[in-house]
């Protein structure tokens, strides 16, 4: 094993070849850059509220000259990946739980803990683990998401529901009404990319996780992960699904919920919420309670801005970060974002009704298991989940398999 | 060939801006990547190097020959696919004047717009009860999963990419038809030649560079397929579309195993290279 | 290319034997015909885009159903977007640049290529047609580990030199050179012509209609471009109109945001093609030449 003094092998060449970048600046202000993402999503104002969180902060602080930067989402991984390879671009840049154990484990993170540390118990306790890796924190959540069940309330009156479904059995109990009525009850979305916004749920409302508690192994494979993949089957042969669920994403507008063909989606956003009321009507949409298995829980990830190794302003860069978590910033951007804050000691002024309604979904927020190899196996998972869908194997088969392939990947520590 | 100049200077330095392009932003990236996969580099911190580890676990990988398998497949179907419309239409554009400029840029729009914008609107063209499916409904054929049968996701995509990028094949293509002097034609059909004899004895020959061109591209573009495969399958069902290069983005920006990645890299280069000689010895070295 | 195998006897001068006019006007409709409908096919999610980018936001559309009413809106705040004005300055730049020097180079080393001897040529050409085998995202590290150490991110120059190794312009060009016949570079060799004289008044002039194809080609491809300028540039004052649009999506998908930008981001590309549309139609100059 050799430490490499640049980044790698690719650094070392290309300095060769470069000789010494770019030099310092001259001026005596620390200036820090933030990579933010287009989190409030009308453009006009997005640009008028970060604009305004500079001033204020400059204003305060006169020695530190802040650059925030808007980043797309797309192609973001890319993007930031690059950054962090080259040593160049943000001090700060917000991420999400799922990507921030790599980047932490490959040593190209800063640990944030001070920044939160007097007021670490007015955070929401599920933003803070999941941001943690091997007990250090890697992120300051400066915004909360949460995904709660979307209903057609309109369809369920017509097959003759009464009560929307709240939990697993009465979503299973109440689809062949529903398909009576040809509608698929549930908007399941099977296009493999991502199984948070669509198996996990049901996996962990079931009382299931995807790794063991030490990490070191699979269990997606153990009773719960069956019967949850199960309860998918037996509510496509009852003609709960739609017909494409085994490929389709979970889009709302142009997508079968839009057009009444299904009738809920069970891990919806807000945003998504608004959307499917400009498509069937604000007062045909119902929003509920994360679906009950054994527990309820939903997916929702904390915001986290996490500080670069490589950042040579780290002080400031704290400095601007609290700024950024501070209870009057958290609030004013969950407004404006429709997100929430991570924290609990803050009220949001003018919550939107939809907004309050997703709220009520926050106690039961959960990011997913942060384990460094966690898109490795959900790939292997979403594959294997998708097979079982489209009928070439069943849910044990599915799910042995895919727990096989995962635990030879953690076994082979590679 | 006696004509030819025989000048090594000049020559050298007619290439050598280029050259030089080239060494610096394709060559040497290229060979970084090559060392990186023999490495067990990630984006920071500590690496080593690890010999033939990354080629041995590759070789072990079952991922990885399912999606080489999916890749030739694909390869397979896209590129007659994609040829023969690209040819055809160059062929009609080249048969009619009036209007030709027109039809010529209504052809060529698929070619402007992104692969995201085709992706999404495929995605409706295939949906279970969209526009193909109500047609294969009257023929009583449908309505059939396209997105969803492991037998039908690759020629669907190649359809997709086909729409979208024959416009460039077909303009590479009628500018080789353009470079055939008409007087060759002409004199053909004064000697009774029919229209297929005129095609296959003159045209076809002296379209050999242009359409070899158009094979080695669409060749090599089917084996980088992604966008397509990004938007409209991520891959599946069942990892039936699950391409190489699919594999390499998933490790390198999803998984962030950049050695691997690169191993990937190399191998899914080889393969193109070694496929884009076959074409040459076949299509035949001298008219290349 | 060598045309002597199959090249007929020219037999310039002989007109052609009349055509039977009822069997042609038959063909010529059949050829109408085939075109119209491939001119559907392409042409029908286009005009899908422009309803939907018209359409009111959120509301129902195609495919779906007709919309009730139209709107500008969405198409209004794409061009009102804060960084419109700049990003499409950059884009600009960014892909006249390109086609500037890629057409020069390329042309020039294509015509090495094609018509010249000088060592280690086709092991050069086949190492160029080589790099497009490796996939871009295997070397995106490398690359911009390399062009951010020389100082060049978030600079014009760090994104549009890196692009300008472009192996499909060379080896397109060579291929079209190799078809220019060989005697009339050996005329102007008699005539005492400098090489970069016979470059410039034999290449440039007969290459014309591939050089207009690639440079619409050039054009879009960086047009369109999305990876590289997106990890280059790292503010408004480098980044282009693709990137930028993207800024202006959610996470969840938005018909109309999307639509709308694709359709005000194919106008340029759609301008371009048309400009050059005269030079693609002239047909090459060999005619003339024998």
């Amino acid at each position: 094993m050799r430490k490499a003094t640049a980044a790698g092998i690719v650094a070392a060449m290309s300095a060769v070849i470069a000789g010494c970048g770019s030099g310092g600046s001259g001026s005596d202000k620390s200036a820090v850059t933030l990579w933010m993402y287009p989190v409030i999503s009308d453009v006009a104002k997005n640009k008028t509220f970060w604009d305004k969180v500079e001033k204020d902060f400059e204003a305060a602080n006169p020695t530190i000259d802040v650059t925030i930067d808007q980043q797309p989402w797309d192609g973001r991984q890319e993007k930031v990946t690059t950054a962090l390879a080259s040593r160049k671009g943000f001090d700060l840049v917000v991420l999400g739980p799922d990507q921030i154990p790599q980047y932490a484990q490959q040593g190209t993170l800063e640990p944030v803990d001070d920044i939160v540390a007097p007021d670490k118990a007015a955070y929401l306790p599920n933003s803070l683990t999941g941001l943690t890796v091997d007990g250090k924190l890697y992120g300051v959540p400066i915004y909360q998401t949460i995904t709660a069940p979307i209903y057609n309330k309109k369809l369920f009156e017509e097959a003759g529901v009464e009560k929307v479904p709240e939990t697993l059995a009465e979503l299973k109990e109440a689809a062949p009404k529903l398909a009576a009525k040809g509608v698929a009850i549930l908007d399941y979305p099977g296009k493999p990319d991502s199984l948070n916004q669509s198996f996990y749920p049901i996996l962990w409302a079931n009382g299931g996780s995807v790794f063991a508690p030490d990490g070191k192994s699979v269990t997606v494979n153990n009773q719960q992960g069956i019967d949850s993949l199960q309860l998918l089957l037996d509510l496509k042969a009852a003609g709960g699904l739609p017909e494409n669920t085994a490929s389709k994403g979970n889009d709302i507008e142009g997508g079968p919920l839009a057009a009444g063909k299904t009738a809920m989606y069970h891990a919806a956003t807000a945003l998504q919420a608004d959307q499917l009321g400009a498509a069937i009507g604000p007062e045909n949409v119902g929003i509920g309670l994360p679906l009950e298995g054994t527990k309820r829980v939903a997916f929702g990830i904390p915001g986290g801005l996490v500080l670069a190794k490589h950042s040579e302003v780290k002080d400031a860069a704290k400095k601007f970060a609290g700024y950024l978590a501070s209870p009057e910033v958290a609030a004013a951007l969950a407004k404006e974002s429709g997100f929430y804050s991570a924290r609990t000691d803050v009220t949001i002024p003018d919550q939107s009704e939809t907004s309050k309604q997703f709220a009520r979904a926050l106690e039961y927020a959960f990011p997913g298991d942060t384990h460094p190899k966690a898109r490795q196996v959900m790939a292997m998972i979403g594959a294997h989940v998708q097979a079982a869908l489209i009928g070439k194997e069943d849910a044990k088969t599915a799910l042995d398999a895919a727990a096989a392939e995962a635990n030879e990947l953690l076994a082979s520590g590679s | 060939m006696r004509h030819r100049l025989r000048d090594p200077i000049t020559g050298l330095l007619f290439v050598l801006p280029m050259l030089v392009l080239f060494l610096m932003f394709r060559i040497f990236p290229t060979l970084a990547a090559a060392g990186m996969s023999l490495t067990n580099w990630n984006i920071g911190g500590e690496w080593s190097f690890t010999g033939a580890d990354n080629y041995v676990r590759l070789v072990n990988d079952p991922n990885f020959w399912s999606s080489l398998r999916v890749t030739l497949v694909y390869t397979a179907i896209y590129v007659p696919l994609v040829v023969l419309v690209s040819l055809g239409t160059a062929l009609l554009l080249n048969a009619v004047v009036f209007l030709r400029g027109l039809f010529r840029g209504i052809l060529f729009l698929p070619y402007v717009t992104s692969f995201v914008f085709a992706g999404i609107i495929w995605r409706w063209i295939y949906e279970f009860d969209g526009l193909l499916n109500g047609l294969l409904a009257k023929v009583e054929l449908g309505p059939v999963a396209f997105m969803e049968r492991a037998d039908l996701v690759l020629p669907a995509l190649a359809v997709v990419s086909c729409w979208k990028g024959f416009g460039y094949s077909m303009l590479i293509l009628l500018a080789g038809l353009k470079a055939i002097p008409g007087t060759y034609l002409e004199a053909a059909t004064v000697d009774g030649a029919n229209a297929w004899q005129r095609f296959r004895s003159i045209t076809l020959p002296l379209l050999k560079p242009a359409l070899f061109f158009v094979l080695v591209i669409e060749t090599i573009s089917s084996f980088q397929v992604f966008d397509t495969i990004y938007v409209m399958t991520g891959g599946g069902p069942a990892k039936a579309s699950y391409t190489l290069i699919y594999g390499i983005f998933e490790r390198g920006f999803r998984f962030w195993e950049f050695g691997y990645a690169a191993t990937w890299g190399m191998v899914l280069f080889a393969v193109v290279l070694v496929v884009s000689l076959i074409q040459r010895r076949i299509v035949g070295k001298e008219d290349t | 290319m060598t045309l002597t195998a199959t090249r007929p006897a020219a037999r310039a001068g002989r007109a052609a034997a009349p055509r039977r006019p009822a069997r042609g006007r038959a063909r010529r409709w059949a050829l109408y015909a085939l075109l119209s409908v491939m001119s559907l096919l392409t042409l029908g999610p286009f005009i899908a885009m422009i309803i939907v980018a018209l359409s009111p936001r959120g509301a129902p559309t195609v495919p779906v159903q007709w919309p009730d009413a139209l709107t500008f809106d969405n198409i209004a705040q794409i061009l009102g977007a804060s960084g419109f004005a700049e990003w499409t300055v950059n884009s600009l730049v960014y892909s006249v640049v390109s086609v500037v020097i890629i057409l020069l180079t390329a042309s020039m080393a294509g015509y090495a290529f094609a018509k010249k001897r000088f060592p280690g040529r086709d092991a050069m050409l086949w190492t160029f047609i080589a790099t497009m085998m490796v996939p871009f995202q295997a070397t995106l590290i490398p690359l911009y580990v390399l062009v951010s150490d020389l100082g060049g991110a978030d600079t014009f120059w760090g994104l549009i030199v890196p692009t300008l190794a472009n192996s499909q312009a060379v080896f397109l060009m060579r291929q079209f050179i190799m078809g220019l016949p060989d005697e009339l570079f050996d005329a102007a060799k008699v005539d005492g012509a400098s090489e970069l004289r016979v470059y410039w008044t034999i290449v440039v002039p007969l290459t014309k209609p591939i050089l207009a194809t690639l440079g619409v080609f050039v054009f879009l491809w960086h047009w369109n471009d999305f990876l590289w300028p997106l990890v280059i540039s790292q503010s408004d004052a480098t980044r282009t109109l693709t990137v930028g649009l993207t800024v202006l999506k959610t996470e969840e998908l938005q018909w109309a945001t999307l639509m709308s930008s694709a359709a005000v981001s194919a106008v340029p590309c759609l301008v371009v093609f048309f400009l050059l549309q005269r030079y693609l139609v002239n047909s090459i100059a060999m005619t003339g030449l024998k």
